[in-house]
């Protein structure tokens, strides 16, 4: 009796096993195609669009038509100009963002200012401009006939001395915008820093002042190296300021570049694709120097029994410090809006004078909507509403799941999810949007001229973050609590749904939120994808911007940082830093 | 040099940290301060070091006033020349082993020949000698640890402060490790303030031992002092006296009254060691003997737990060879009068140090 029990115990044991083990296997290859269709087919065919003479079309993807010519043809004097042009703006804008982001972090982690919750916003809220949007912002500001700046200044009777088309112009717009980077890496580390190890500093003779130098300055080097390489990457591989800020004085970067071989007719695509494999070139050469410098410092500064660190006594240099954190502000957040404001508001986009205008006071706050007025542009909010949420919802979803087979299941095989999911990062959106037009050009799927391929797109574009947000919410979580629910005889599948989902609630839900954010913000990729009923805001605002309709481009912008600020502050909520 | 503490007083808001605290540290005399969790033990020490402002009192080392209160004087720490070996060492994880042990001497000023031949001195006298090159993140804990003090002997300083600097390591280590410190105290006639909780250590590494409670000292002498003559039930407990009994409790128990006949002391409870408690083997049940409950084997002798006729519970230690005693046996058990202690629960106020 019991015997015959046994077996039958163990035949229905050993069924579900197989049935389980086949369903998870299943699971994983599914999930590997999938991202092999989102990430690694785009970037095969930019390679092979770059070692081609024709474009990837149906039926002209052979091995017969390889060649070197493409690339041997663009390595000439005019594209490495522009990438010495990237590697100057990148390096300067990082140098920039160190320095400030840096300063900001330390003024607000280590000393006795006043104010401090302003500090830390003062350090975070550029991270709230969209970097384009800055860019555009600037370019009202600072262009060198009608710049409001300029204006002002000659108003007061100064001469005009800004020009934002500069090299000087994109080293400063990016670097403020991407500075926030360095601030939040920099200041948790100082704060989470063993207080000892200064203390140390002070009973083995050196003053205060040494102590910042030698030891503090020391240990601070890692995070700001690390953030310094994340803005150095991030600013070469950035488009739209280069768009914006470098053409008009015919300044060429790589991005824009590849933007423009793109844009020719006949489309040039096979060299634009070559371009593209320097740029990727460049990036992972950079992160391989990157991870070679940071590992021997990868060291922890962490510890000690928590007592606080004694803050640096400014002195007399307290108030002249925050005069400076206010003009960061300022410079920063303050300006850019009013002049997108002003802009938006004032009776007319040429503006004369400055003083004049705002002695008027003739602005008229309702022109902020008014673009909403075109069916166009709700069109656009819509979608880019649409697209938001159907990216959030998908993205999540996916990151969740490899995340669960990387971590859990522990599959042959589960590496492979997370190179492949980490790999965009290493791949300029510039060159991603090619690789992904390409991809969905040839795709047996009808999803080009939907928003179906904006959402595709997305998720590629998107995965890094929403993985690395995934996995370490998931690595938090005790895997005994879900191995319990199955030893008292749940399912996985359904253990899972009872005990791990609802333990990860706000990793979860702030997993979906970046992805809501990150959507809303990016441009550069659907620059390729997009056509006239598939538009979103962002690209409303990159095209108004190019046509001229300078007014409607800086109200829809107030209103695209409005709804940017919002999500960023509930992502911040939820505890993401990492914002891209 | 020698250190002296004066009436010091901490406050931390409202709260009374260090009260009243005199203290003396003769010239080259290591001084423990020894005390349970919260009692100000490393309060006190920063306060040495001038990492943390007293509210009150004065701190002299050598001849100079480092803190006096009354005359605001308030050294910082750089300029004090007393060194601190931190409880997590605070070895600087971005200087390899020779930039942590030069440090202080480049403060210093001194030339790179002097800082190098002085680097060498102290690292060949903690052992450390071949990981000079080292970067301080590949160090294990006891090699930390020993960086950390490397750092603070190159410095030369007049008194050397140490915080619980063994208690991250693991067992075998840290008595290897005491021994050497104290070793190198007596070589060098360091003057040290050390710091910790576990009672063995404070033996071997104190020439005087300060017990602390809730800011004060409860108790001063040297090792012997505290091992033998502890001045309260807590002191007791806290040099290892496994049975204290109070008084009331024990009246019937004829051990004490044996042992406490012709003893005119005050104190209310009474105490003495597991290895002062003799057994014997008997038949009887007079008031003295009980059965043994448990047997627990530590190496060079044996602990017996034993429960008296009247259900007091009495710990011995037997030694190895004396054993014929099994589980359920009755003993009778005595004590040499001249090991009992009998002490108040808490002596109050705090002894003159
Ligand atoms: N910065 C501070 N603010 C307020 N209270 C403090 C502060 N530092 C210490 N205390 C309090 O002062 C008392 C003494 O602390 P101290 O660190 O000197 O204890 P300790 O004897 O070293 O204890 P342990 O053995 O646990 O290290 C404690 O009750 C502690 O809570
Ligand atoms: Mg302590």
């Amino acid at each position: 009796m019991r015997e015959v029990l046994g077996s039958y115990q163990y035949k229905n044991w050993g069924q579900l096993m197989r049935k389980f083990f086949n369903a998870a296997t299943a699971l994983q290859v599914t999930v590997l195609g999938v991202l092999f269709v989102l990430i690694c087919i785009p970037v095969l065919l930019i390679i092979f669009a770059a070692l081609s003479d024709v474009l990837p079309r149906p039926g002209n993807i052979s091995l017969t038509n390889l060649t070197f010519e493409t690339i041997g043809g663009i390595l000439s004097g005019a594209t490495l100009g522009a990438a010495q042009n990237s590697l100057i703006i990148a390096f300067g804008s990082a140098l920039f963002a160190m320095f400030t982001g840096g300063a900001l972090a330390f003024i607000f982690a280590r000393t006795d200012i006043k104010w401090k919750p302003f500090v830390y916003l003062a350090g975070l809220a550029p991270m709230f401009i969209p970097a384009f949007v800055a860019a555009l912002a600037w370019s009202i500001l600072g262009n060198p006939r009608s710049g409001l700046l300029n204006v002002l200044a000659r108003d007061l009777g100064l001469p005009e001395v800004l020009n934002v088309y500069s090299f000087a112009g994109l080293i400063f717009v990016l670097g403020v915008y991407y500075a926030p980077y360095v601030f939040l890496f920099t200041s948790s580390a100082l704060l989470l820093m063993n207080p000892e190890l200064e203390e140390a500093g002070r009973v083995h003779g050196a003053k205060q002042g040494t102590v910042i130098r030698r030891v503090t300055m020391g240990l601070m080097t890692p995070p700001l190296l690390g953030s310094g390489f994340l803005v150095f990457i991030l600013s070469l591989e950035n488009f739209p300021v280069a768009q914006f800020l470098a053409n008009p004085s015919g300044i060429n970067t790589l991005p824009t570049y590849i933007y423009r071989f793109m844009n020719s007719s006949p489309q040039r695509g096979n060299e634009a694709a070559a371009v593209a494999l320097l740029l990727i070139g460049v990036v992972l050469l950079l992160t391989y120097i990157q991870q070679r410098i940071l590992r021997r410092r990868n060291y922890t500064i962490v510890g000690g029994k928590g007592a606080r660190a004694s803050l640096v006594r400014l002195g007399r240099a307290r108030t002249p410090l925050f005069a400076g954190v206010i003009a960061f502000f300022v410079v920063s957040i303050v300006l850019p809006m009013s002049a997108l404001i002003l802009t938006a508001t004032s009776p007319s986009a040429f503006i004369p004078s400055v003083t004049g205008l705002l002695s008027q006071a003739d602005f008229n706050i309702s022109a902020l909507w008014a673009p909403f007025e075109r069916p166009q542009v709700t069109q656009a909010a819509t979608n880019s509403v649409i697209v938001s949420v159907g990216v959030g919802v998908l993205a999540t979803a996916l990151c969740f799941i490899s995340a669960y087979l990387v971590l859990r299941m522990r599959q042959p095989g589960s590496p492979l999810i997370e190179y492949m999911a980490m790999t965009p990062l290493a791949i300029p959106a510039i060159v991603l949007g090619m690789g992904l037009l390409w991809t969905w050009l040839i795709m047996p799927l009808p999803v080009y001229g939907t928003l179906a391929i904006m959402v595709i797109a997305f998720i590629a574009v998107q995965m890094p973050q929403g993985y690395r947000g995934m996995s370490s919410s998931l690595l938090q979580q005790n895997t005994e609590l879900e191995e319990s629910a199955m030893m008292h005889g749940a399912t996985r599948v359904k253990s899972v749904r009872k005990i791990t989902i609802p333990l990860m609630k706000e990793g979860i839900a702030s997993v979906f939120i970046l992805m809501l954010m990150l959507s809303m913000r990016e441009l550069t990729v659907p620059l390729f994808l997009y056509t006239t009923d598939t538009r979103i805001l962002s690209i409303v605002i990159f095209d108004e911007y190019e046509n001229g309709a300078i007014r409607s481009a800086s109200a829809l912008s107030v209103i695209y940082v409005g709804i940017i600020a919002a999500l960023a502050l509930l992502a911040r909520r939820f505890g993401f830093s990492n914002l891209r | 040099m020698r250190v002296s503490l004066q009436d010091l007083q901490i406050h931390y808001g409202k709260f009374h940290a260090v009260k009243d605290l005199d203290l003396e540290v003769p010239d080259g005399t290591s001084l423990v301060l020894l005390g349970p969790s919260g009692c100000g033990k490393t309060t006190t020490m920063r306060s040495v070091a001038g990492l943390e402002a007293p509210t009150g009192g004065r701190i002299t080392v050598g001849e100079r006033d480092v803190f006096n209160f009354a005359e605001r004087t308030n050294v910082p720490p750089n300029k004090r020349n007393v060194s601190m070996v931190f409880q997590s060492y605070a070895i600087w994880p971005h200087k390899t082993v020779y930039e942590n042990v030069a440090f202080p001497l480049q403060m210093k000023k001194l030339s790179r020949s002097d800082v190098a031949r002085k680097v060498g001195e102290v690292l060949e006298l903690t052992g450390m000698s071949q990981y000079e090159k080292r970067g301080a993140s590949e160090l294990s804990g006891g090699q930390m640890q020993r960086v950390a003090l490397s750092r603070s002997l190159a410095m030369d300083p007049a008194v050397m402060l140490l915080d619980e600097p063994l208690s991250n390591l693991d067992a075998l280590l840290r008595v290897r490790l005491r021994t050497e410190l104290r070793r190198i105290q007596q070589e060098q006639g360091l003057t040290t303030i050390y710091v910790t909780h576990d009672q063995s250590e404070a033996l071997a590494l104190a020439d005087n031992i300060a017990m602390m409670r809730a800011g004060g000292v409860v108790q001063y002498g040297t090792p012997k002092d505290l091992y033998q003559n502890p001045v309260d039930v807590e002191a007791a407990s806290f040099m290892g006296y496994q049975n204290i009994f109070s008084r009331d409790d024990s009246s019937a128990c004829v051990i004490s009254a044996r042992g406490l006949n012709g003893r005119s002391d005050s104190g209310d409870h009474v105490c003495f060691r597991a290895s002062h408690v003799k057994l014997e083997a008997t038949n009887d049940d007079s008031a003295d003997s009980g059965s043994v409950t448990s047997l627990s084997y530590q190496g060079d002798n044996f602990l017996a737990t034993v429960e008296m006729a009247n259900g007091l519970i009495v710990q011995c230690e037997i030694p190895q060879a004396a054993l014929t005693l099994q589980r359920g046996d009755k003993v009778r058990v005595s004590v040499d009068e001249g090991s009992i202690r009998q002490l108040p629960v808490q002596k109050l106020g705090s002894t003159d140090a």
